[in-house]
């Protein structure tokens, strides 16, 4: 069911090969879609090749506004926890302004449960290409590194988020913990204090784990 | 405990896994559930059944109607109703419908299916049945999944349409006592969610977050050995003696040698739900250790006992995440506290198990779950195990022994404290009664209590019992009644203590104690020299019998 899901959700997405050369083939999984190609060809560059999206080719004519509608809708739709229609949703917003940086994150964080991290690592990087400071986009793009299971990664990304965004909600626990994980323990118990003193949700069974080890990962 | 059964009994089924399971009450019924797959694109919902307690099984495949049917169903889930005894099983068509089928007493089969929500894209559900709340003489059908709850108040035949659970994967429901429904999820990120409904799922608590995971993944491999996805949903149980509630997650507690280790972690609610302790991690692993436990399931039994079985590395540790074959096993273990202590880890799995043949192709795939079908003595966990080179369902039945008294008096001596439930536990709380001795030699105190077996015919039988007399020089005796003559026979004489000691005397011939059912049972304390009168206290602080079937 989870290939499906994304099949599902990426289907109406299309790289055609004629207007994004560099995309790779991924017919079986991407049916053609009209005339949307041109517009969406660039925008997906970016999924297909699990990089940066380099450049927006084609007449881009940016309709923000529905965009804009189009991700509450989607924000709506996941409430309800209708992730399939959220992720539609999303999706349908990036074809209406495929510089919408929130909508490419929405994406992703449909995706990021499911497993799907080979799709939304490229989404997030796609969300900061157009919005550097996005915080939220930064920080699941950490959480994608942690659940690879590479912690350097994530502290990397997180520490560079807290450069911009020091209160970004529990980034210091987040924080802790990577650092525990690769084995500083000077610097987990500095963050889990900062993540104290904030407030931040700090598993209760990290703190014993602190004490048990005395910080030894 | 018994050694595995398979299940899975079709050769049809080229791969069986995501176990579920529900039994009736008396432990005859059994519904062991799992995805079988006929082939690569032709999955189905099936059903390991049992009506003769465990000791035979039919493979039963449980579809949709044929409108709503699919090349893939999966998601089993089971239930069991102790109002009416009724036995459910359902699961998902996908991209179609959820649907649920009754079992059909004394036969290994359902009634037809009926469909309790179509929709586009149902995913993950689980099923609970029991009274609404402070109904008790009622009996509701739920069915939580990805979309909220629904319900049936005629045993699966109509359902409501669905109430919105908000944002989460795995909803597990279970209904506790006076009907209150509890639900445990988790996020997708790093929380471990709980919510409960005092109207039988009209309305909701907020979404409380009640632990939060060091670390997270979604619906992907990680940190294991092996290359399947071991999804994280959580295990959730409520304890039907007072209505305490345990959670039990799945966290990487840290990394040795490069190797991630995955632990169980179990948070505890002792009022209903309202507050929730700290994560504590089981103690099956030393922290040093390399291994990994995952997909766990929890059950309490009638008598407030909790059970837990995992699928776990235990006993081939030191393997590397991410092998193509990673050595698995099965294990169980219990608590008598609500998780504070455990039995040791035992395990379930005559052998290790590769997880490489699994023999679903690139689906790489042994199911998001495990369960347990749980009568009131007996629990089966349900599980997948390759040792046939193919993926294929199996149970134990690892049955709760104790059989307590359901009476007990002092037909000789004066009661001072306790009765019938101080004999239960061995927790210091004695049944006591006094007695004087007059000159001569005589009996003194006798306790006598009566105990419901399971078989007319135990293969085995132990008097456990804890037990002291404050005098001197005085026997103890633990009397059986023969079942056919009438008559007492000692099955243990020794001197009595001064303080509790147990003894713990298995039973020659259990059968020839058994009276329609009924074990009788006397403790006689009396003098062995003359002495002048004196008073003293006889104290049975337990006295159970374990029984085997």
């Amino acid at each position: 069911m989870k290939t499906a899901f994304v099949a599902a959700i990426l289907g109406a997405m299309v790289v055609s090969c004629s207007e994004a050369p560099k995309a790779p083939n991924r017919s079986g999984l991407l049916p053609p879609i009209g005339d949307q190609g041109s517009r969406w060809g660039a925008a997906l560059m970016g999924l297909g090749r699990r990089g940066e999206l380099v450049t927006v080719l084609g007449p881009i004519e940016p309709n923000r506004p529905a965009a804009i509608a189009k991700c509450a809708a989607a924000e709506s739709s996941l409430g309800r926890n209708h992730r399939m229609m959220a992720a539609r949703e999303f999706r349908e917003a990036i074809g209406l302004d495929p510089t919408y940086a929130a909508a490419f994150e929405g994406l992703a964080r449909c995706l990021i449960p499911e497993g799907e991290l080979d799709w939304a690592e490229p989404l997030l990087r796609t969300a900061l290409r157009f919005e550097p400071q996005f915080g939220r986009a930064k920080f699941e793009l950490g959480a994608c590194a942690s659940m690879r299971g590479d912690f350097e990664r994530a502290l990397t990304i997180w520490q560079e988020l807290e450069r911009s965004e020091p209160d970004y909600p529990d980034l210091y626990a987040r924080l802790a913990i990577a650092c525990h994980t690769t084995g500083d323990h000077g610097a987990a118990v500095r963050y889990l204090h900062r993540a104290d003193l904030r407030g931040q949700r700090v598993p209760s069974q990290f703190r014993s784990l602190i004490e048990e080890t005395g910080g030894r990962s | 405990m018994h050694s595995q059964r398979r299940v899975s009994v079709d050769p049809a089924c080229i791969s069986a896994s995501e176990t579920t399971g529900a039994a009736s009450a008396d432990g005859k019924e059994i519904l062991a559930g799992f995805i079988g797959f006929e082939s690569l694109s032709a999955i189905r919902n099936a059903f390991g059944v049992s009506s003769d307690g465990g000791k035979s099984w039919a493979h039963v495949v449980v579809r949709p109607p044929t409108a709503l049917q699919d090349a893939v169903e999966g998601d089993p889930m089971t239930a069991y109703d102790p109002r009416t005894g009724t036995l459910f099983a359902g699961g998902i068509s996908r991209a179609k419908c959820i649907y649920v089928a009754r079992k059909i007493p004394g036969q290994n089969a359902f009634s037809p299916s009926t469909v309790a929500r179509q929709s586009d894209w149902p995913d993950k559900g689980w099923m609970a049945a029991g009274p609404k709340f402070n109904q008790p003489q009622t009996t509701r059908l739920y069915i939580a999944y990805n979309e909220g709850i629904v319900w049936s108040d005629d045993l699966g035949d109509s359902w409501v349409l669905p109430v919105s659970l908000g944002t989460g994967y795995g909803f597990l429901p279970r209904i506790g006592p006076n009907g209150i429904l509890h639900l445990s999820y988790w996020d997708g990120w790093w929380g471990i969610m709980y919510r409960r409904s005092l109207d039988s799922g009209q309305t909701w608590s907020s979404a409380n977050q009640i632990g939060t995971r060091m670390v997270s993944w979604g619906v992907q491999n990680y940190g294991i050995p092996g290359t399947f996805r071991n999804v994280t949903n959580n295990a959730f149980a409520v304890n039907p003696v007072d209505g305490s509630l345990i959670t039990i997650f799945v966290d990487q507690t840290n990394v040795v040698s490069g190797q991630k280790n995955l632990d169980l972690y179990l948070l505890r609610s002792l009022d209903g739900g309202v507050t929730w302790g700290p994560a504590t991690r089981l103690p099956f692993r030393p922290l040093d250790k390399i291994s990994d436990m995952i997909f766990p399931w929890i059950e309490f039994t009638k008598n407030g006992r909790l059970h837990l079985f995992a699928m776990t590395t235990a006993y081939n540790p030191g393997q590397i995440d991410g092998t193509a074959h990673g050595l698995w096993d099965q294990a169980y273990a219990y608590s008598d506290d609500l998780g504070g202590n455990w039995s040791p880890l035992m395990r379930l799995t005559p052998s290790s198990w590769d997880s490489a043949f699994h023999n679903t192709g690139s689906a790489d795939f042994l199911g998001d779950y495990q369960g347990i079908a749980m009568s009131e003595k007996s629990i089966f966990p349900v599980y997948p195990d390759t040792r046939t080179g193919e993926a294929e369902a199996y149970v134990n039945d690892v049955y709760d022994p104790i059989e307590r008294a359901s009476a007990f008096w002092w037909s000789l001596g004066t009661p001072v404290s306790g009765g019938l439930a101080s004999i239960h536990k061995h927790d210091g709380k004695a049944a006591t009664a006094t007695a004087s001795w007059t000159t001569g030699l005589g009996l003194a105190t006798m306790a006598e209590a009566s105990f419901p077996v399971p078989s007319a015919s135990p293969t085995s039988m132990r008097v456990h019992l804890w037990a002291a007399a404050s005098g001197i020089n005085l026997q103890q005796r633990l009397e059986l009644r023969n079942a056919a003559t009438g008559a007492w026979e000692a099955v243990d004489v020794r001197p009595a203590t001064l303080g509790l000691s147990l003894v713990s005397v298995v039973v020659p011939n259990p059968s020839k104690f058994v009276a329609a059912g009924v074990v009788r049972l006397r403790i006689i304390h009396k003098s062995v020299l003359r002495r002048p009168s004196k008073a003293y206290l006889s104290s049975v602080d337990q006295c159970v019998l374990l029984v085997e079937p």
